[in-house]
């Protein structure tokens, strides 16, 4: 089973074509997913940029994370599901685009580094180590990263 | 009209030519609008979920919001100049879209809302900051902050969707 059977079959599904249908419903899954992106990365800005001592250091790293770590994961949910929308939607643009894999596996990095940072700050150290500051910067490039491979996936094709 | 002329001729600038042009000069800027739409909207959503009382708290982040600020405003910079670079790519054609002229006024409301409540709401800030639900005149902000934003982003996808 390769990726263009399971494309073709997603193509041939009702649900992609009452979205190829309806020429409103990718413009606004798009927006959705946008907006979604801003909610995930508002809430990773504030835990690395704590991390990494540059703001909110009157708060301790862990009071930030209970705060906004389920937001950033309130984010993904919704980018998921906007994602998968897209994907039925037009599933050869994005599945058989090597920008999308990019993006997934630089996703994988992000959500693993986040879920690293978490526990490090869980371990309640009042200034955090310099490994955690580097990972915190790192954790925010691979964000801006998996952003940049999702604009280009339109160019990719 | 004068207004066509000038459109015109910033349409023929050698750099406009270059962004149209370029392979990949126009998806990268675009690239960098959008990640620098995302962090405005993703710090301004931390202090306008907090006016409209949806995040419940026990302290002010009154101190946090505004740390996030010259990182709001650097990365708003940020999308104003690429905006600026994709406009005069194709400036004859986005100046007549109807999607981005509502886009533009969508962020001149933004704007007027942000110093409404800079001014006007934001004065007495200390007396209701620690408040679990704050006044209604910044819930209010706060709930046109998030609505306007997401027209503007709203419109702004449309205007790809609808270019001739």
């Amino acid at each position: 089973m390769s990726l263009q059977t399971v494309s073709d079959w997603l193509y041939a599904s009702p649900l992609s074509q009452a979205i190829q249908n309806n020429d409103w419903v990718i413009p606004t899954v798009q927006s959705v997913h946008i907006l979604a992106i801003a909610v995930l990365f508002g809430s990773a800005l504030v835990l690395n940029l704590r991390l990494a001592g540059v703001t909110g250091t009157m708060h301790p790293p862990l009071d930030l994370f209970v705060r906004y770590q389920p937001r950033l994961w309130a984010g993904l949910g919704v980018l998921v599901v906007t994602g998968l929308l897209m994907v039925v939607g037009e599933p050869e643009r994005v599945l058989m685009n090597a920008v999308f894999w990019w993006k997934m596996g630089l996703l994988t990095c992000a959500v693993l580094l986040t879920v690293t940072l978490k526990a490090i700050a869980g371990s309640r150290l009042a200034s955090p180590p310099l490994a955690a500051r580097v990972l915190a910067a790192i954790t925010l490039v691979v964000w801006v990263a998996v952003m940049f491979c999702g604009s280009w996936i339109a160019y990719a094709i | 009209m004068i207004i066509d002329v000038i459109l015109q001729a910033i349409y023929d600038w050698p750099l406009s030519q270059a962004i149209r042009e370029g392979s990949s000069l126009f998806p990268t800027i675009e690239a960098l609008h959008v990640v620098a739409i995302a962090t405005v909207l993703g710090t301004i959503c931390i202090l306008d979920l907090r006016l409209v009382g949806v995040a419940a708290h026990t302290r002010s982040i009154a101190r946090l919001s505004r740390e996030l600020l010259p990182v709001t405003w650097g990365a708003f910079m940020l999308a104003v100049v690429c905006g600026g670079l994709l406009f005069i790519s194709n400036a004859v054609v986005y100046f007549g879209n109807t999607n981005f002229r509502a886009k533009m006024a969508l962020m001149a409301l933004a704007g007027l809302n942000m110093v409404v409540f800079h001014f006007v709401t934001q004065r007495n800030f200390r007396d209701w900051d620690e408040a679990e639900v704050p006044p209604a005149a910044a819930r209010l902000a706060g709930l046109l902050s998030l609505l306007l934003w997401a027209g503007v982003v709203f419109f702004g996808r449309r205007v790809g969707f609808t270019l001739r």
